[in-house]
């Protein structure tokens, strides 16, 4: 209720004091086209990258000092850390990168912003950028009108240039016309109260405009123009660095546990950087002052300084909490743990992967075999087997013959509440993550809506079985308890192979050969079936409605077998191509 | 260079897709080169437990993936074979 009233107020506030102040009204317009320009280039990288960023950043994070230097270079290149945060997200979502190398990523990030400052303090202030801001912009719209996607995002990253060329040079201009009717300078306290006091501002701006880099345009255009002075600049960026993670923590709160735990190592690593920094400031100042001379900086261009400050204390904070990396994670790791409560629900598929390609396919594969390992255990159990059973070194007659007794589980049910969820966020997800894929992308997920869709048919398959199953292994018939639990033989047979291969191959052309003799004995087994079935009439060992049961079931478990395979050719044999080996299946 | 080559050279350079049917034909020969060597190895584990018992379960399981490989190579090349020709014509296209 307060909400609703304080917003519009504080908008209409904001809409006088924007309207009555020429100044203000130049800087936050040129704050504006900032922050439009820094989001038509993350988009534009989304779709000229194609897929570069995340393949160099999956290969380049094996360790933590090359997690923290390809942080720093991505950040650098895409002058974007939300852009490399969100995708450290994404790899994070589908279990492509462990959140110790996230973690290394999003530090040599928090170095790689940096460069920004840099950017602004040495072309920013020193060329007319604007007249570089308008070509930018001209070619970026033509591109825009191109078919082709990769023209597309080189559009969209001329025009975020554009704009953000061209956000500086309004809020250069806003400043410079400030400078003449009012000095912030005026305002600043000495000492420590007025290092705290610009913190405060620099913490708030940052949250209030969502971008730690635009403030660092906004603080060196302000210094630049004389509006503050130096050490009142320091405490601005300090503030803009620990008001970043606001930034990040709103992100976070979409996305998954590891999406929130890389938020809160983002927020500790800031703030422990931003202490270090407020306790040494003058240190540090003095440091930039030993530093500035041997990089050709000259005493008075404090814009550059800035930027160099800024550099030094997010390395002292990098080589400060780098070392207590595996520390920080382990304790990561014990936050946002949730229990089962989220039953049905997906694991994987997390918005901020929607739109990354490589990274949307591989979480639509990890909760396609979530959805599989779901539903295993409820065919399992259908069986009146335990996993634990039928996965440990018994022999597969042991395992049949041991449990006999039906379970008291509902097939429909377990559907309702564990999988018809999952199943359909599957269907959503990938429905939408196929308009911001190529032809193959599309291929491979479809692929993967149909392996879920077999999956889903196995369980209907077996709660048919199940129904007789457990009618004929209490019959008085050793016949029949002799072939239902041949029935359930051949399901336990194909579990445990598809299992092993799983977990001890790598080689999918090993395992598609393995798949296929699977199939091929498959075949086999269910002729061997059909003509012992047969004779068991012949012979009047089983009346004809048991022949009938038997006939159907029979069906019933050779369908789930064949459909299991496919669906392991799919989820395990990660190769296309080989995967194309093996035969065709008729959904 | 007139703006027609100059968006051709463009479009070459962002169309992937000649590279990646080059790169799928590479991919299958060295697969149907390693499904070969396979086949070979496995006709000579079948003769030898052949000479100890033909219808043991061994022979038979051999005898299964023999086929499947068997299968595999003759699909693999089949695919290659319709790739490679797409270059072809491709290229006569180009001409």
């Amino acid at each position: 209720m307060l909400k609703r009233i304080i917003s519009p107020l504080l908008f209409l506030f904001f809409a006088w004091f924007v309207v009555s102040n020429e100044n203000a009204k130049t800087i936050i317009a040129g704050i504006a086209i900032f922050l439009i320009g820094m989001h038509y280039m993350e988009n534009g990288f989304k779709l000229f990258s194609g897929g570069v960023l995340e393949n160099v950043l999956q290969k380049f994070t094996s360790t933590t000092p090359k997690a923290i230097g390809t942080g720093f270079l991505a950040t650098s290149v895409v002058q974007s850390s939300s852009l490399v945060s969100v995708i450290v997200i994404s790899f994070l979502s589908a279990e492509l990168m462990g959140l110790t190398s996230a973690v290394g990523v999003v530090f040599g990030s928090n170095i790689g912003t940096t460069t920004t400052a840099w950017l602004v303090s040495s072309l920013g202030l020193k060329i007319k950028i604007a007249q570089y801001a308008l070509p930018m912009l001209i070619f970026g719209v033509i591109m825009q009108f191109s078919k082709h996607n990769s023209y597309k995002g080189l559009g969209n990253v001329l025009i975020g240039l554009g704009f953000i060329f061209l956000g500086i040079a309004y809020m250069k201009e806003g400043f410079e016309t400030l400078k003449e009717g009012l000095n912030l300078a005026e305002y600043a306290m000495a000492g420590y109260l007025g290092v705290f006091v610009y913190i405060f501002f620099g913490a708030v701006a940052t949250v209030v405009i969502q971008s730690s880099s635009a403030t660092m345009a906004i603080i060196i255009t302000a210094l630049a123009t004389g509006q503050i002075d130096y050490i009142n600049a320091l405490s601005l960026a300090i503030g803009a660095n620990i008001g970043t993670t606001v930034t990040a923590i709103l992100g976070a709160l979409a996305s998954n546990k590891n999406g929130k735990r890389l938020a809160v190592a983002h927020l500790i690593f800031n703030l422990i950087t931003g202490i270090i920094a407020i306790i040494f400031i003058y240190q540090l100042k003095d440091l930039v002052d030993i530093i500035a001379p041997l990089l050709t900086i000259s005493e008075d261009d404090y814009a550059m300084k800035l930027a160099l400050f800024h550099t030094i204390f997010n390395v002292i904070g990098v080589l400060v909490v780098a070392p207590f990396i595996k520390q920080l994670v382990r304790f990561l790791e014990t936050l946002f743990c949730t229990k089962e409560q989220d039953r049905g629900q997906p694991k994987y598929l997390t918005d901020e992967v929607m739109e990354i390609p490589a990274s949307a396919l591989e979480a639509i594969r990890k909760e396609t075999i979530h959805l599989y390992d779901k539903s295993l255990e409820a065919i399992v159990h259908a069986m009146n087997l335990h996993r634990k059973e039928i996965f440990s070194d018994k022999e597969v007659h042991d395992v049949i013959e041991e449990s006999n007794l039906p379970f008291d589980i509902d097939i429909d049910q377990i559907y309702q509440n564990d999988i018809k969820n999952l199943y359909g966020e599957i269907l959503r997800y990938s429905s939408r993550s196929q308009s911001y894929m190529d032809e193959e992308g599309n291929n491979q997920v479809y692929e993967l809506k149909l392996t879920a869709r077999n999956i889903i048919e196995t369980l209907k398959d077996i709660r048919e079985l199940q129904k007789n199953l457990n009618n004929f292994t209490k019959s008085k018939n050793w016949f029949m308890i002799h072939e239902y639990n041949k029935l359930r033989k051949e399901l336990v047979t194909i579990f445990r192979e598809i299992e092993e291969m799983r977990s001890t191959s790598d080689d999918a052309t090993e395992i598609m050969t393995q798949i296929q003799v699977l199939k091929e004995k498959a075949n086999d087994n269910e002729i061997a079936m059909s003509k012992n079935i047969d004779s068991l009439i012949r012979e009047n060992k089983i009346d004809s409605k048991m022949a009938s049961s038997l006939i159907n079931d029979a069906g019933f478990t050779f369908s789930i077998s064949k459909k299991l395979l496919k669906t392991a050719s799919v989820l395990w044999v990660n190769d296309l191509e080989i995967t194309e080996l093996g035969d065709e299946y008729e959904y | 260079m007139n703006i027609k080559k100059l968006l051709s050279r463009l479009d070459d350079f962002f169309d992937q897709s000649k590279k990646k049917q080059k790169k799928k034909s590479v991919k299958l020969v060295k697969i149907i080169k390693l499904l070969e060597e396979k086949k070979s190895e496995l006709k000579k584990e079948v003769k030898q437990e052949a000479k100890i018992n033909k219808k043991s379960k061994n022979v038979y399981n051999l005898c299964k993936e023999y086929k499947v490989i068997t299968k595999m190579i003759k699909k693999a090349k089949k695919q290659e074979s319709i790739i490679s020709g797409d270059k072809i014509s491709s290229k006569d296209s180009e001409n």
